[in-house]
């Protein structure tokens, strides 16, 4: 029997063998991860805009509060005062705004973001680079922790619907769902802290123990992460429960799904139906979910590091606003949303990965 | 802004609008021969309005008169709705008629509604929550005193380093850094936040709705210009976008806070209903609607507003919880210079008072950490028993 | 078809299932043998209980649905009798899809939409013991051919790149990859269109045909069970009421449902034909009604009918081992009104 004597399968064509460079491109263009990137490049690109227009546009222009700041402090002339500004905000204010713009694109594409007002000389990008690890490193640890506990623990909630276990765990996640992260940060901290005395608050302040020489040692590495362990617990208190009833539900209904009756009906093992026929199936709705919790996340990392003084890039967004560091301020806050930005990219790619049919739309 | 809100908190001026108020549903429910619910309807609004002036008291209004309307008309006699034949169907009512058929319709969602709160229990717990704060925030200051002062020498225990004190027979959540009240600071300073909250929660809720439906009714330009804007928004992490703003622009009015709030939290929202519109539009009774040209007045309020109202109650909430959120975590960075009696200040100055060194300081951190936590807790729990009036599933046996 | 070839024998079967207002009955002392090469044919309303029965002859039923008693017996190749319903565990894993597959309604979607179709075929092979991927995708690829699929296009496809009739087409592949002997088949050919709902009969017929395998087929379509079966049960209530070969069940049907059913199917051959739809709908099935179930919605039913159900009566066949076996207190009256009017009857045609 042949294959033409179909009368439903569209006639297949061979793909030519030799494809034009125009073919590639066009491919290159339709591709999931390509459409993805570049929305995201274009989400930096206003972002980066956005923060130009917020520094020179606001009521309270940042700049004119400098230039009176300076010369109070040094008792110089406006223009004076205008220059030294001008040179720590990177931008030459006897330019149109339209090239002030194209310059500081310009240097935020290299990666210059100018100079803290505060500690004079200081590029703001080497602050960033110091603070901005930690940051990565206790959201990350923090957010890759509670998205597969809980993912495993929600799918094991709706296996045993209407257990003990299911009932318990929905009443821990609806409580830690509901209360805001920088309050369970502070419940910690109170109860385990001041009240149980279970660690000293003092000595957990920053981000490893200053006396343990850097290096890859054990000592340092337990230090990191003893540091670490209080805003990780918290990033995890605050969003598992999140992650445990989305899952619970997506789960449930993904049981519901007639594929999972026919991989029964196919005599498939009960393990490569949890995985790869509930469990996939089921992840796929909170992998989009994952792109807003990381926004979440780093946002609220603001007031986690001010509270645990985790030297992250929060703290320094906080201390740059409270010594009224404008330009270390416009840096953090740029960072922090290309930061979220490229994690939303991923976010989408990973889950153009996981469905197919997002990523070989462009096949059909 | 005299007369709307929080400003009448438990006034003589209060308990008039309330009064006043309350007249619509007793005349109503004596017309209508249903004087008990009437009667009924009077002491909710005199309570609402004693509570929150003509904030309480108008929508009080119209749930209670809807109340009445729908003991007087048990039927639903819609007859657009109706299964009687086109002859046996009286479509030429009065304007009056119309109001009145609504009015009873949106009164038995009610006392669905209010059934569902009490089967729920998670939801009834999170009711009771949140209606003890309520009552918290608007009657406790009748019975207790704020006190603002600092006893910096009638209150020092001796021997004692600071004006800290645990809890005690006298004063049950103990005393703050200079000595005052902490439970007199509770009492006081959730109306500040509620209020916030509440309002932030409504503006997001409204300018959402208005953009969402704008979008998905208008589409075009205007669609693709508030889609646009609303991707933008919400691709910028919302906390460090508020905290830089609050850095440059001064917020020490608590409407201007709740207006910048609402500014940037609305997007997410105006995405669903804007998915929730597109998709109502194409149901059949909504094409129905349309293709008898029923007017755009009538498609939305009452074809797609019916379908979504319990949704967008649910949301609203989200939002206040949102902006309760992000209120606090403001106040805390110190970024909104707002005055005592204010949770939020609480900790802050708690915080700033050494109360994560001090054991007996606890007590002034703890309390209003506790207090957002629980009304947060009860908010989410509450819209449990939302859910359940708007998912069709979880409907059944109604 | 064998008869002296039994594949599968249900007997006494009870089904129900527990809802909230009760127990009900899904599936009522229901019997019959399945002959090597057979096909049955279950037809009736929706609600009538013929998925219910397939699911619980492969343990599928969800969890509320419970077997109260009976036993499904059937005979492997090598001649062994086994227990389907008493099979646990690994046991039962491993008889489902070797044994006995089961094809589900196109309509539903039967197949994992994150995999691709190659992976489904590996996996099922390899979930009972055959790791051989040459000789799997051999086969898979020639019965990919077999149901005129291109099979190098599908089988490297995800689900969403085919069509309806082509995703029907894979699962029918999928269905005799282990070479089973028994195939459920649950409406398979709903919700496609005519094309394509007569591509997938032929490729069953061809199946059945080289592979030799009896089915099981439910369908709402009359016209497609007389043109697959070779025996044909009528199931009302939970109950097969009238079972026999097609010709026999068709033309000289005896009991009053099976007779409503075939003249409630629109005809284009005779004009100005009235559309008789059986009036009312099936009972509800936990609290049924007395008598024969079906007396509520029966033309032809007297006091007795509201009283006693209907004893089971034969009619001998030209086929001795396959009886025309009813439930009906008038079958008399039946037969001869399908005889009198036979316009209604031929709707099989």
């Amino acid at each position: 029997m042949s294959s033409l004597s179909s009368p439903q399968a569209p006639p297949y064509t061979a793909p030519s063998a030799s494809p034009t460079f125009l073919d590639l491109a066009r491919r290159l263009f339709r591709s999931y991860a390509f459409r993805v990137t570049a929305q995201g490049i274009f989400t930096i690109w206003a972002v980066t805009t956005f923060t130009f227009i917020l520094i020179r546009q606001m009521p309270g222009n940042p700049i004119e509060i400098r230039i009176s700041q300076i010369i109070q402090a040094q008792n110089v002339t406006y223009e004076e005062a205008l220059a030294q500004a001008a040179g720590l905000f990177d931008f030459d204010p006897s330019k149109p705004l339209i090239e002030q713009y194209v310059d500081y694109l310009g240097k935020v594409a290299r990666g210059d973001l100018g100079e803290s007002i505060v500690s004079a000389g200081t590029p703001v990008i080497s602050q960033i680079m110091r603070y901005l690890p930690w940051t990565l490193f206790s959201v990350g640890l923090g957010l890759l922790f509670s998205f597969t506990v809980g993912i495993l623990i929600g799918m094991a909630m709706a296996y045993w619907r209407g257990s003990v276990f299911d009932n318990v765990m929905t009443v821990f996640a609806s409580v830690t769902f509901s209360i805001p992260n920088y309050i369970i940060a502070l419940l910690i901290l109170l109860i385990a802290g001041v009240q149980l005395q279970l660690f000293s608050v003092g000595q957990l302040r920053g981000a490893v123990d200053p006396s343990i020489t850097p290096g890859f040692t054990l000592e340092y590495i337990a230090s990191i992460l003893e540091h670490a362990f209080l805003p990780v617990l918290t990033y995890v208190s605050a969003t598992v429960g999140g992650w445990m009833l989305t899952m619970k539900s997506s789960t449930l209904a993904t049981l519901g799904e007639e594929y999972v009756t026919v991989a029964r009906a196919r005599g498939l093992k009960n393990w490569r139906i949890l995985t790869s026929y509930v469990g996939r199936n089921a992840m796929l709705p909170l992998v989009t979910q994952l792109a807003v919790s990381i926004g979440f996340v780093i946002g609220g990392s603001v007031i986690i590091e001010v509270i645990f003084v985790y030297p992250g890039i929060g703290s320094l967004l906080s201390s740059s606003i409270a010594n009224r560091d404008y330009t270390t301020m416009q840096g953090v806050f740029l960072i922090i949303a290309i930061a979220v930005v490229l994690s939303n990219t991923l976010a989408d790619i990973l889950y153009g990965l996981l469905d197919p049919r997002i990523s070989t739309s462009g096949e059909r | 802004m005299p007369l709307i809100g929080f400003d009448t908190v438990a006034s003589p001026l209060g308990l008039l609008i309330g009064v006043v108020c309350g007249l619509v549903p007793l005349y109503m429910g004596i017309r209508l021969g249903q004087v008990r619910v009437g009667i009924g309807g009077l002491v909710a609004c005199v309570l609402s309005g004693f509570a929150c002036g003509f904030i309480g008291g108008l929508p009080m209004i119209l749930l209670t008169v809807a109340l009445v309307a729908s003991y007087a008309r048990p039927v639903n006699d819609d007859p657009y709705m109706s299964r009687a034949t086109l002859e046996q169907v009286n479509f030429s009512e009065t304007r009056g008629e119309a109001i009145m058929r609504s009015l009873a319709g949106m009164g038995r969602s009610l006392r669905l509604a209010a059934r569902a709160v009490l089967r729920n229990r998670a939801g009834f717990i999170g009711f009771l929550g949140v209606a003890f704060f309520f009552g918290m925030t608007t009657f406790g200051p009748l019975f207790i005193e704020y006190d603002g002062q600092a006893h910096f020498y009638d209150r020092l225990q001796p021997g004692a380093q600071t004006l800290f004190q645990g809890p005690s027979a006298e004063f049950p959540l103990g005393l703050d850094y200079q000595g005052r009240d902490i439970l007199s600071h509770i009492v006081y300073g959730g109306q500040g936040v509620i209020f916030t909250a509440a309002l932030a929660g409504v503006l997001t809720t409204f300018i959402a709705v208005t953009f969402g439906a704008a979008a998905a009714l208008l589409g075009g330009v205007v669609d693709t210009v508030l889609t646009a804007i609303a991707n933008f928004i919400l691709t910028i992490p919302q906390f460090p976008l508020l905290v830089v703003i609050a850095a440059v622009i001064n917020l020490d009015e608590r409407v201007y806070l709740a207006l910048l709030l609402a500014a940037l939290d609305w997007p997410s929202l105006m995405r669903a209903i804007r998915a929730q519109v597109l998709s109502l539009r194409e149901r059949d009774y909504v094409e129905a609607a349309v293709s008898l040209n029923l007017g755009l007045g009538h498609i939305i309020g009452r074809e797609v507003m019916p379908n979504m109202i319990s949704y967008i109650v649910i949301s609203t909430i989200f939002s206040i919880r949102a902006a309760m959120y992000q209120q606090v975590g403001l106040v805390f960075l110190g970024l909104v210079p707002l005055q005592e009696p204010d949770w939020g200040v609480m900790i802050l100055l708690a915080r700033q008072q050494g109360a994560l060194f001090l054991q007996e300081a606890t007590s002034m951190l703890l309390s209003p950490v506790l207090a957002i936590a629980l009304f947060q807790l009860s908010l989410v729990l509450f819209t449990r028993s939302l859910e359940e009036i708007f998912n069709p599933r979880l409907r059944e046996g109604l | 078809m064998n008869h002296s070839n039994v594949v599968l024998s249900v007997q006494d079967l009870q089904v129900s299932y527990l809802t909230t207002r009760g127990r009900m009955r899904a599936v009522n002392h229901v019997s019959f043998d399945l002959h090597q090469g057979e096909t049955l044919a279950l037809i009736g309303e929706s609600g009538c209980g013929k998925s219910t029965l397939n699911l619980s002859l492969i343990q599928l039923l969800p969890k509320t649905g419970v077997v109260d008693g009976g036993r499904v017996v059937y005979a492997n190749r090598g001649g062994q009798q086994i227990d389907i319903l008493s099979l646990r565990g690994e046991k039962l894993r491993r008889f489902r899809w070797a044994e006995c597959a089961m094809v589900f309604q196109a309509a539903l979607n039967s197949l994992n939409p994150v995999i691709r179709v190659r992976d489904m075929v590996l996996d099922t092979a390899r979930a009972h013991g055959n790791s051989d991927t040459k000789a799997v995708t051999h086969r898979a690829l020639e019965l990919f051919r077999m149901v005129r699929l291109d099979p190098d296009r599908v089988f490297n496809a995800y689900p969403h790149q085919l069509s309806g009739g082509m995703r029907q087409r894979v699962l029918i592949a999928l269905s005799v990859l282990l070479d089973p002997q028994v195939l459920l088949l649950d409406e398979p050919t709903t919700a496609v269109d005519i094309l394509t709902q007569r591509t997938i009969i032929d490729v069953l017929k061809t199946l059945r045909r080289e592979l030799g395998i009896s089915m099981i087929f439910i369908s709402h379509d009359l016209s497609i069970a007389a043109e697959m079966a070779d025996t044909v049960a009528t199931m009302y209530a939970g109950e097969i009421v009238e079972i026999g070969p097609v010709n026999d069940v068709f033309y000289r049907p005896a009991h009053a449902y099976t007779l409503g059913l075939m003249r409630a199917v629109p005809r284009l051959s005779t004009d100005r034909e009235e559309l008789n739809s059986i009036p009312g709908s099936p009972p509800d099935l936990i609290a049924p009604p007395p008598g024969c179930k079906f007396h509520p919605r029966c033309g032809f039913a007297t006091d007795i009918c509201k009283t006693a159900p209907p004893p089971a009566a034969i009619h001998a066949t030209e086929d001795a081992f396959m009886p025309h076996q009813f439930a009906c207190h008038h079958a008399d009256r039946v037969m001869r009104d399908a005889q009198e009017n036979p316009a209604h009857a031929r709707a099989v045609d």
